[in-house]
């Protein structure tokens, strides 16, 4: 993970949206998640009623999280699997570090894992002199870029393939590739051999059932089943929330995350464990530790409004549907979880302080909400935050002056109506003469990124007296 | 203790909530489907996601399936293979009618280098899903790296075991009274689109998925 930067937002993604081979890269692929998502969707037999029945098991797990957590601890560990409960990402560090440490591990491969991300463990884990290979191949790609990944699904969106035959040239010291298929086939080559060496895998888990201790590990390489099955130690890091109650909670939700996220109606890979391999088992490893992660989740689950933000899948539909994502990337973002639903948690997880812009970043047009698979009701959980954020953290005098203003007018139906003609005169000028905007300090900056709409030449009211009269010169 | 730290700021969190019981996940539609029908189901479905389906009426027939597989897969290919009692029938017969061909059934520990030398592996599926076209691996006595590390996986399977979803799959293995480590569903080849979305084949497991689906597996 790269340094937590939500701070400089505005800086970035300024940047980001004048880069319009950015624009197309992203473009190219969430307009095709999308488009795959929609055609599955069609095809699946009451999707709605089984978008609602998801969002429930995930409200009731959530809700009942008390008595679920301490089961599948009981559960995991008669299975013969260790849990550790990790109340940060410090924490949760320190603990993968011990666990290597005992085994004397030198060489670890990870799975995709978005919590790893989170916390910050490849870092972690050099620092202590154990090396740390990304083995899916978009996060393989950043890694070896020394970037964070830039989309939950897809970590390497912001890149061409020119991009990654050139790394994997000054890298790897591979040849010039100029096929998808042959990086792929370079990666497989290369990887194998660290799958080989490695002393521990570390994955992350999609859904975990406390009924019976099992961890569900959804993928499409292989990388996750290498990663938890060929090294002698798994290593799976899980935020509090993956929780469901039942093993049977499990079809519903497998149904909508491929489908949600890659148009998939499932991953090539799905592996359900249940612990450390068996005395009559031929392969798997010999010790599987849980490591079940705070980090600011109970903080969610305290706040009764934010508290649905916790039933996300992270299958990232709502970063693919998101207008203002599409021309920003990841990256700008500055943490880990970026787009629509990065912008909900993240002031959670790191505190408003230190997240002063993120709910900001969107048009609230709910193309988030109508894409997500649980119904997580994004624009109004950042509407709360920018309301919580408004309150917490001064805004500049012109913008705090512009709002007390309009608000003064907006409640006087007399006082609006005697300025509506000014302001459609002073708009229509402006209309006419653009310089003028750069005049007014607060426009001039709210201009910048904005066009200014013109004022309508008429008003609703107006329009409704004349349609009720058979004069609306503007009727259809 | 970071437990009890979490526990009860957990508790703390949803004090007071009452929570009423989640309804029972209904068995879905395509249950109703008979045993051809849903043989229809999950090969259209697999061959969507690019599993290779070959339906066959006998075991002589299966294993003329299996000989052209192992053919085309490599000139004197090495096999590996579950020791379950049909995989380690089909392969065993196929591989006797190959020059040069080498098998390897994996009933103890073996070294994963030797698995992945193999130019084949063969297991048998303990379930399919008709509705996603999938296969159900259990772990118990068959080594999961099998179906894993060499290049083409074949999975030889009766028609009797075609369950309609993912639900009904999930149940049965949930009745059966011991749990494996491991339960491993797989649905086509290991794949990838993680290059400006362009979908390759054979990232890091195998390339090539066959299934050869058998009318009746009894003699
Ligand atoms: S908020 Fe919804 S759409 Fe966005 S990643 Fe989470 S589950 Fe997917």
């Amino acid at each position: 993970m790269a340094a937590i930067a939500t701070r400089d937002f505005r800086a970035r993604a300024a940047a980001a949206a004048g880069d319009t081979a950015l624009h197309r890269k992203l473009d190219a692929a969430s307009l095709r998640f999308l488009d795959k998502r929609a055609r599955v969707f069609a095809a699946l037999p009451d999707a709605d009623a089984r978008r609602d029945r998801a969002r429930a098991v995930k409200a009731h797990a959530i809700a009942t999280l008390d008595t679920l957590l301490p089961e599948l601890e009981r559960r995991f560990t008669a299975n013969g699997g260790i849990v550790h409960w990790a109340r940060d990402g410090a924490a949760a560090c320190a603990i993968v570090l011990d666990i290597a440490a005992r085994a004397g591990v030198r060489l670890v491969v990870k799975g995709k894992s978005m919590v790893s991300e989170e916390i910050g463990l490849n870092a972690c884990l050099e620092a202590a002199g154990i090396e740390a290979v990304e083995t899916d191949l978009g996060e393989y790609i950043v890694q070896l870029a020394g970037e964070p990944p830039s989309h939950i699904i897809t970590p390497a969106i912001h890149l061409s393939q020119d991009d990654v035959a050139a790394l994997f040239t000054a890298r790897l010291g591979e040849p010039l590739h100029s096929t998808a298929e042959a990086l792929t086939a370079a990666a497989r080559r290369l990887l194998r051999a660290k799958f080989r060496a490695a002393g521990m895998g570390v994955t992350g888990v999609n859904f975990a059932s406390a009924e019976s201790g099992t961890l569900v590990v959804v993928e499409n390489e292989g990388n996750g089943r290498m990663a938890l099955t060929l090294p002698r130690v798994h290593v799976a890091l899980m935020g509090i929330e993956k929780l469901v109650a039942r093993d049977e909670d499990f079809a519903p939700m497998l149904e909508l995350l491929p489908r949600s996220a890659t148009g998939q109606t499932l991953t090539s890979y799905v592996s359900l464990v249940t612990g450390p391999r068996r005395n009559d088992e031929i392969d798997g490893p010999e010790a599987v530790h849980l490591v079940l992660l705070d980090n600011g989740r109970t903080r969610l689950l305290a706040d009764p409004i934010m508290r649905e933000a916790l039933y996300c899948l992270r299958c990232g539909a709502c970063l693919n549907a998101c207008p203002v994502y599409r021309r920003i990337g990841g990256h700008a973002y500055g943490y880990a979880y970026s787009g629509p639903i990065g912008a909900v948690i993240a002031p959670a997880l790191l505190g408003i302080e230190r997240v002063p812009d993120l709910p900001f970043a969107s048009t609230l047009c709910g193309a988030c909400r109508d894409v997500c698979p649980v119904r997580i009701d994004i624009p109004r959980l950042l509407l709360a935050w920018r309301a919580r954020i408004a309150a917490a953290v001064p805004r500049a005098w012109g913008e705090r002056l512009l709002v007390r203003g309009w608000r003064w007018i907006a409640w006087s139906p007399r006082l609006y109506r005697a300025l509506t003609p000014i302001v459609r005169a002073g708009s229509a000028l402006v209309a006419r003469i653009p310089a003028l905007a750069r005049l007014a300090p607060p426009l001039a900056a709210w201009r910048r990124g904005r066009e200014l709409p013109r004022a309508a030449p008429r008003s609703f009211h107006e329009r409704w007296r004349d349609r009720r009269h058979g004069t609306d010169p503007d009727a259809p | 203790m970071p437990r009890e730290t979490i526990l009860n700021a957990v508790r703390a969190a949803l004090a007071g909530d009452r929570v009423p019981p989640l309804a029972p996940i209904a068995a879905g539609a395509a249950d109703a489907l008979d045993g051809a029908a849903l043989a229809v189901r999950f090969t259209h479905e697999a061959r969507a996601v690019g599993t290779i389906v070959h339906e066959v009426g006998s075991r002589a027939a299966a294993v003329d399936t299996l000989v052209a597989i192992l053919d085309a897969a490599a000139p004197a290919p090495r096999v590996v293979a579950w020791p379950t009692a049909l995989a380690r029938e089909l392969a065993t017969a196929a591989v006797a009618r190959i020059a040069g061909a080498d098998l390897r059934l994996v009933e103890r520990a073996t070294p994963a280098d030797a698995i992945a030398q193999a130019d084949l592996g063969i297991t048998e599926a303990d379930f399919l899903v008709a509705e996603s076209g999938t296969l159900v691996l259990r772990a118990r006595g068959r080594a999961r790296t099998v179906s894993l590390l060499p290049p083409t996986h074949v999975a030889v399977v009766g028609r009797e075991r075609l369950v309609a979803d993912l639900g009904a799959a999930l149940a049965r293995v949930r009745a059966m009274a011991d749990r494996d480590s491991c339960l491993t569903l797989i649905t086509g080849p290991s794949r990838t689109a993680d290059i400006e979305k362009k979908l390759v084949v054979g990232v890091h497991g195998p390339c090539t998925l066959h299934v050869v689906l058998l009318e009746r597996v009894e003699a």
